[in-house]
């Protein structure tokens, strides 16, 4: 789903945040209310029936102390000085006549009563306290509730208008966020859509802010960057693959066409067969030693490592080595250090070392030095007297097929570096290419070395 | 010997059956794997030819079938999946030997009689001999013909190869990872030279050669004719 499309605008995240953030102010605002209420009007009633208690305590002290007479004065007075018309009082004597007060009649129970009272043509509610006074009479003291009630409706007006106006916030705030939200995940949208219809090199936009948006687009970023190096090596590789498979294959064509000439008997035949064969070798030679730098390029290896001493891989290839350098005219020296391991896949470090000694033996120059050192700290070198590389080329020849020009004429499938390369990069060895003043120098500092990167023993 | 293939690929499996039964061995041919497992589950096979690859069933499951039903025919992987983990993942399935695909007929032809004619772990012995060569593997010894002889580690150890396959045709490759832990090929003459080397040491003072060359398949070590 598009962020964008405004069909789908419910489905969003920010939407139904909103939504949620919404649903829970409302919430906090009724319990809130709840919980005011309960307490504010909870407390009124109690002050006003304390209130009718201390009257109904000062009344009953009037009457005992100057009878009936007395109570009825009392109350009397405090008709007279009440002007809001809040106040109720019943004097009643023994036999139910009243003989004060404003109700006109009053139930003759003890304790409290909530009465309705036609008071003044206005129905009011009272919060009564009947009390049974000494010698017989009956006093009834109340108090009208409506200032409670007024609170009450006065809180109940209050949390309508703040849950209102919470709720108004929430939705402007919610649809402010939501639509920031919405505004910046549709620009990733759009910025990953132009990078899936072909624009590889585009990159999300990342501001300055460097919250969790900005945070996902650079490792979204850093992640496009790594397909596009990878699609870089692909389309090199594919071009590579093409280009220099083409030669071999060329050969192998004219071979064929020119037994098919000129060949007579059955010892041409044979001849050009076996000539054919020997270039598929080549060409399988080839190919075998791609699929094994893809195969170490995909790091897949790496969950068969294992320790393995390196000092008796280094003198087994150098002995491997040998009789290839013995006809060059060639001394292989080695100054390997015992007991020397590593962690690693010895196949790999033993194909790499085996390619660099091809290299040396090779490239090195006819009745000269080889030598192959293993120091105590890992660090493997294999030196020769050659030619060597230039230093401004010491980078491509890492690269598949790259082989140097004054290289052209031995012959190789220009994979042997790369594949160094590949095995150095899945081990994490430290690979450098150095002057040997003659000649090449090639330095492998394996890790848990000095040199050599972590994630050795 | 009887040979089983199982394999899905006819142009492969009409090469290794032809050349096969050429050699004079009577050979069966699955195309599946589920096929291949039934046909090898009675047993009655020296050794089996397996792809990896394979419909129904694939090859490191036949293989593990087969070991954990007790069926201990020897086995030969036979594919173009050769990468270095994929032959140990074979070998830990269970299957004796690994070739990857292309490949030589006589480098398959030889290492299928190795694996035929490879004797019980159980009888190990301790001494190899092949006519008047003796090689005493605990004392580290070997003579011929009474005379000891004295050789480098390496020369020992390609010796001890060979003279454990005496009879038996030994290609380069064999070598390679029986002797040297190559599992790829350096490209060099290091075989050819060893074996010369070897030659040297044993034939001394006109004795009749023990190691002979088999043209386009490799070396065999045996009493002279």
């Amino acid at each position: 789903m598009r962020p964008t499309d405004l069909a789908g605008w419910w489905r969003t995240t920010a939407f139904r945040i909103t939504l949620l953030h919404l649903a829970l102010t409302l919430l906090g605002t009724v319990a809130l209310s709840a919980v005011a209420w309960w307490a504010t009007t909870g407390f009124a009633l109690r002050q006003l029936a304390q209130e009718v208690e201390r009257d109904t305590g000062v009344l009953l002290q009037s009457a005992r102390l100057g009878g009936a007479p007395s109570a009825a004065l009392s109350i009397e007075a405090r008709l007279g000085a009440d002007r809001s018309g809040t106040q109720f009082y019943l004097l009643a004597a023994p036999d139910g006549r009243r003989l004060a007060g404003n109700l006109a009649t009053a139930p003759r129970s003890p304790g409290w009563e909530r009465l309705q009272v036609a008071g003044g043509g206005v129905a009011a509610e009272a919060l009564a306290l009947g009390t049974p006074l000494p010698g017989g009479g009956f006093l009834v003291v109340g108090r009208d509730v409506a200032p409670v009630r007024q609170l009450e409706g006065f809180l109940l007006s209050a949390a309508g208008w703040v849950g209102g106006a919470a709720l108004l916030l929430g939705l402007v705030g919610g649809g402010l966020v939501g639509r920031g939200v919405t505004r910046r995940a549709a620009a990733m949208d759009a910025a990953l859509a132009r990078v899936e219809a072909g624009e590889i090199g585009h990159r999300l936009p990342i501001r300055a802010g460097r919250d969790e948006f900005d945070q996902l687009a650079g490792r979204i970023n850093t992640t496009l960057d790594r397909l596009q190096g990878l699609m870089a090596t692909l389309r090199q590789v594919t071009d590579d693959i093409a280009h220099d498979l083409r030669t071999p294959l060329n050969r192998l064509r004219q071979r064929l066409e020119a037994a098919l000439r000129t060949a007579q008997d059955e010892a041409a035949w044979r001849a050009a067969t076996e000539g054919a064969i020997a270039e598929c070798e080549r060409l399988l030679d080839i190919f075998a030693a791609l699929l094994r730098i893809a195969q170490v390029e995909s790091g897949a290896r790496r969950a068969a490592f294992a320790p393995f001493d390196l000092s008796a891989v280094a003198e087994t290839v150098a002995e491997v080595h040998a009789p290839a350098a013995e006809a060059r005219g060639q001394r292989l020296e080695t100054d390997i250090a015992p007991g020397v391991t590593v962690l690693g896949d010895r196949d790999l470090v033993t194909q790499m070392l085996s390619n660099l000694l091809d290299n040396a033996v090779k490239h090195g120059r006819a009745g000269g030095r080889i030598v192959v050192t293993l120091s105590p700290a890992a660090i493997l070198a294999v030196a020769d007297d050659g030619p060597g590389i230039p230093p401004e080329s010491r980078g491509a020849v890492l690269r598949r097929f790259h082989r140097l020009d004054a290289a052209r004429a031995t012959p190789g499938t220009g994979l042997g570096l790369a594949l160094v390369s590949a095995v150095a990069e899945l081990h994490g060895i430290g690979l450098s290419l150095e002057e040997n003043a003659p000649g090449l120098r090639v330095r492998l500092a394996f890790p848990g070395g000095p040199d050599g990167r972590s994630g050795g023993i | 010997m009887k040979i089983l293939v199982v394999e899905d690929d006819a142009e492969t499996a009409g090469y290794v059956v032809r050349g096969l039964t050429e050699a004079g061995h009577t050979v069966d041919q699955a195309t599946d794997g589920r096929e291949g497992l039934f046909l090898a589950t009675d047993g009655a096979y020296d050794v089996l030819v397996v792809d990896r690859m394979l419909p129904k069933l694939d090859g490191l499951g036949l293989v593990r079938a087969l070991r954990a039903a007790g069926v201990r025919t020897p086995a030969l992987f036979l594919t173009a999946r050769a990468g270095v983990g994929d032959r140990v993942e074979g070998l830990e399935a269970g299957a004796d030997d690994y070739l990857g695909k292309p490949f030589a007929f006589a480098e398959l032809m030889a290492r299928l009689n190795a694996l035929a004619r490879r004797p019980p772990l159980s009888a190990e012995p301790t001494v190899l001999r092949v006519a008047d060569l003796e090689m005493d593997l605990l004392k580290r010894v070997v003579t011929r013909a009474g005379q000891r002889i004295d050789l480098q580690p390496r020369e020992f150890r390609l010796l001890e190869y060979l003279m454990r396959r005496a009879g038996q045709v030994v290609t380069r490759t064999m070598l390679l990872e029986g002797v040297w832990d190559f599992h790829f090929d350096p490209k060099t003459s290091v075989v050819e030279t060893h074996i010369s080397r070897l030659r040297a040491k044993l034939d001394r003072d006109g004795a009749p050669p023990l190691i002979h060359t088999m043209r386009g398949a490799g070396y065999c070590l045996r009493a002279p004719d």
